[in-house]
């Protein structure tokens, strides 16, 4: 009986050492977790404010008929602090506690607070200051952030606009300074006009017939196929024709976004395009959207004179499910890049 | 004669389950705790990503268009929050598809309330069948949403039906009591930019019980207040912070949770859809879809990343639980024998090798072997026939190598995630890791013995389980103070 005998002695201590060895292990292992996050919690009680209790607890007295009581949850905290934290709970709150969230910051001085930092020497907290107030409505600080709109970096006029976009009393000065300054027909800029697209329709379109500007057309065009605003689909469709290649791509990608009935021909036309990046791009479309109805044209593309546009097609040829006969036997030009 | 053959059977029957049961522990442990070692590996080689700046900078321009479905069944309680999350997800072009499947309740009403729905006629004509759609409802303001109004034909049915509407090249299947966190698409869809061999992601999916909801989002992370929903969060955390990602690591994974996964639209759908004979469509699709892939010779792989995070609610009665875990099995088995074919081949690469052949080893005969030594050990103790201590240093030797990767689960939660924000939490974890190796593990084997026997018997059915709403902040507040 092996597993009724003393012979088992040796065996039977080696699973009882192998068990306690491992207990220890296990117990030193979640011991010292928990250990190395008390001691984590210790430190950040022992520093100013944040955590998620503290957050929990702003959100449900906002929710609460009696919401100013939750200053005193803020109180002996450093303005730098609550400001962080009046920006954090106003991307999560909504609605009627948003309202009381703001009233509370303002109670609680923060518009002074953000338009004296709008002064700082420093470029970055000129800029978060901006940001930040785009939660306030008093003239005060829509004057604040009108005048930084002339601030001389461009990061803070980008913020600062991005801050008035929507406001009906800001959109005649916004007009003038998005028109005229040539920071808002450069990539960082892409994002005010996404949002001015979103937020206030008709002055992105009179922004838009007001520039012929090819950077800025640029950015818009995108803003426009991304916004979905239909009034203006006519100008993308313009653009997917336009003169400036990297406008014709914009414009292109923009249509198939938006599922418009001109972008296959946009497409077919991008496909031509004399310029050999652009119709490789208009191959890595074909891609993106999986665009299988192209097939015979990405096939044509295999013969093109430029190795750069040959070499995407053959990629979205793979993704679009043709077999290598079909591009091996098609591919007779370049019968040396079938091999790869 | 006979007297005699039955006092020398009964040594041998349990000197021999006895050695049995020894090795399978033993396998399992062994298994375990490579699957631990490995995850951590993986993680030394790819620790989590950059910040959600960093992360929509680089994707933006690349990320390709997704469509999320989300199955509804009498999902009034969560359905509108789930959504509004859905909706605000940070991802460039992200579509929402809700299908009501036959909804007895007011899942329906509650989406037309909140967003303002408008009723239109619709003629389904996608290749994947699926029960009659009665209409579907869009938004006016919001193009990014659609809902399908069906009749009840189960959860794969639901999701065949939304495929078939599905026209971007990658779609999300989510369930409607998930809450995915808002970077949670971006990060998981990386593979599919990454790797084109990419067929299917997955990601973590965490326990949400005890979490503040507000707006459709996690804004406070706690442990659930039920010792059985806690139990779950250790088991969550095994099953994805440690085995997925080792097993994805090792190229073997064999599943994509239904709760939240990424799937190229074009192979699911060249590979048949959900089916809708099983209910654990989430394996038979990703094991159907690398059978396509591979009797088709296209490049195929199923990642997992461990940052995207999912919450879900889990049951907190026994009853609801077990149901949960019955289905789950049998959903398993159902799998696993309609793709027995894979299982043990080296055609199909580490899934076959690995994925499928521990699934069978350890998911199929693990249990019945357990729960008979659980049993029949103690018998054969009693009647003499082994020895006493030869029981209970197996019984030590289980329950530490449990407590073991449970605790190595911890490690990489710690190192990985770090969800749970406070000491508290994970010490009431690391004694959860205790605690389930005595009554809760045997308790799931047992379901799952229960599943083997339904599967025989050819049972089916989801069963209905209890859903709560999520608790808001005003809720979870109270309840703390």
């Amino acid at each position: 009986m092996p597993f009724a005998s003393a012979k088992l002695d040796p065996f039977l201590t080696a699973i009882w050492q192998l068990s306690l060895w491992g207990a220890l292990a296990g117990c030193l292992l979640a011991l010292s977790l928990v250990l190395r996050r008390t001691v984590e919690e210790w430190r950040q009680r022992k520093a100013p404010p944040g955590g998620q209790e503290l957050r929990q607890r702003l959100i449900a007295g906002l929710a609460r008929e009696d919401w100013q009581a939750v200053r005193s949850l803020l109180a002996g905290r450093s303005a730098a602090d609550v400001a962080a934290l009046v920006d954090e709970l106003a991307q999560i709150v909504r609605g009627e506690m948003q309202l009381r969230l703001v009233a509370l910051a303002a109670q609680l001085g923060l518009p002074e607070r953000l338009r004296a930092e709008l002064r700082s020497w420093r470029t970055g907290v000129r800029a978060l200051a901006a940001t930040r107030l785009s939660l306030f409505r008093d003239p005060e600080s829509e004057a604040a952030l009108l005048t930084a709109l002339r601030d001389p970096h461009p990061k803070v006029r980008l913020a600062a606009a991005e801050s008035l976009a929507g406001r009906p009393a800001a959109r005649s000065a916004l007009e003038s300074r998005v028109l005229a300054d040539s920071a808002f027909a450069r990539p960082p800029a892409a994002r005010f006009w996404h949002l001015l697209a979103g937020r206030d329709p008709e002055l992105f379109s009179a922004c838009f017939a007001a520039t012929s500007e090819p950077e800025r057309r640029r950015l818009m065009i995108e803003a426009i196929a991304s916004a979905g605003l239909v009034q203006l689909l006519p100008a993308v469709v313009e653009a997917s024709v336009s003169g400036d290649p990297e406008l014709r791509r914009k414009a292109t990608a923009g249509l198939l976004e938006r599922r418009h009935p001109a972008a296959f021909a946009a497409l077919e036309r991008l496909l031509l395009d004399p310029e050999p990046v652009l119709r490789a791009e208009a191959l890595a479309l074909v891609a993106r959207f999986r665009l299988a109805p192209f097939a015979p044209r990405v096939l044509q593309r295999l013969e093109d004179p430029e190795p750069l546009v040959r070499s995407r097609a053959r990629d979205t040829a793979l993704r679009l499910g043709l077999s290598l006969a079909e591009l091996g036997a098609l591919s007779r030009s370049y019968p040396l890049e079938n091999l790869r | 004669m006979i007297a005699l053959s039955t006092s020398a059977l009964l040594p041998f029957l349990g000197q021999l389950l006895g050695l049995v049961v020894i090795l399978v522990g033993l396998a399992q442990s062994l298994f375990h705790l490579a699957l631990f070692a490995i995850a951590l590996f993986a993680l030394a080689m790819g620790p989590p990503r950059a910040g959600k700046r960093a992360l929509w900078s680089s994707l933006v321009e690349v990320a390709p268009p997704l469509t999320v479905l989300v199955p509804a069944r009498d999902e009034e309680q969560t359905i509108v929050d789930s959504v509004r999350a859905l909706l605000a997800l940070q991802y460039p072009h992200v579509r929402v598809i809700v299908i009501d499947d036959g909804s007895r309740d007011r899942t329906l009403a509650r989406l037309v309330e909140a967003f303002g729905l408008e009723r239109r006629p619709f003629a389904s004509d996608g290749p994947l069948p699926h029960a009659p759609v009665r209409a579907v409802w869009v938004s006016p303001s919001l193009d990014r949403l659609l809902v399908i109004e069906k009749e009840n034909g189960g959860k794969a049915d639901a999701l065949n039906a939304g495929l078939n509407l599905v026209e971007t090249e990658l779609f999300c299947s989510v369930d409607a009591d998930s809450l995915l966190e808002a970077d949670s698409l971006l990060r998981a869809v990386r593979p599919f930019v990454e790797d084109e061999r990419t067929v299917a992601v997955g990601g973590t999916v965490r326990v949400a019980n005890g979490c503040a909801v507000h707006g459709g989002r996690i804004v406070s992370v706690r442990l659930p207040r039920s010792w059985l929903a806690r139990l779950q969060s250790i088991e969550y955390l095994r099953a994805f912070v440690m085995a997925r990602l080792a097993l994805a690591r090792l190229g073997a994974l064999p599943i994509v949770s239904g709760a939240f996964g990424i799937f190229a639209t074009a192979i699911a759908r060249a590979a048949g859809g959900y089916a809708t004979w099983t209910v654990g469509e989430d394996l038979e699709l990703v094991l159907r879809m690398v059978h396509y892939a591979r009797e088709h010779d296209l490049p195929h792989a199923v990642r997992f990343v461990p940052e995207p995070v999912c919450w879900t609610q889990v049951p907190e009665s026994l009853r609801d639980l077990a149901r949960q875990r019955i289905r789950w099995h049998v959903g398993a088995l159902e799998s696993l024998f309609a793709h027995a074919h894979m299982a043990f081949r080296p055609r199909y690469g580490g899934l076959g090798l690995l994925g499928l052949s521990s699934m069978v080893l350890f998911d199929v005969l693990t249990p019945l072997v357990e729960l008979a030594g659980f049993v029949l050990l103690p018998v054969f103790w009693w009647t003499g026939a082994i020895w006493g201590e030869f029981v209970l240093a197996w019984l030590a030797l289980t329950f530490v190598a449990g407590i073991l990767v449970s605790c190595g689960a911890l490690l990489l939660e710690e190192l990985e995630l770090r969800r749970y924000p406070r000491a508290r939490d994970l010490a009431i974890l690391a004694m959860v890791a205790v605690i389930e190796n005595f009554g809760y593990r045997q308790l799931v084997n047992l379901w799952r013995v229960v599943g083997h026997w339904r599967f025989l018997r050819g049972a089916r059915g989801w069963g209905r389980i209890h859903r709560r709403p999520f608790e808001t902040v005003a809720t979870t507040a109270a309840s703390r103070q």
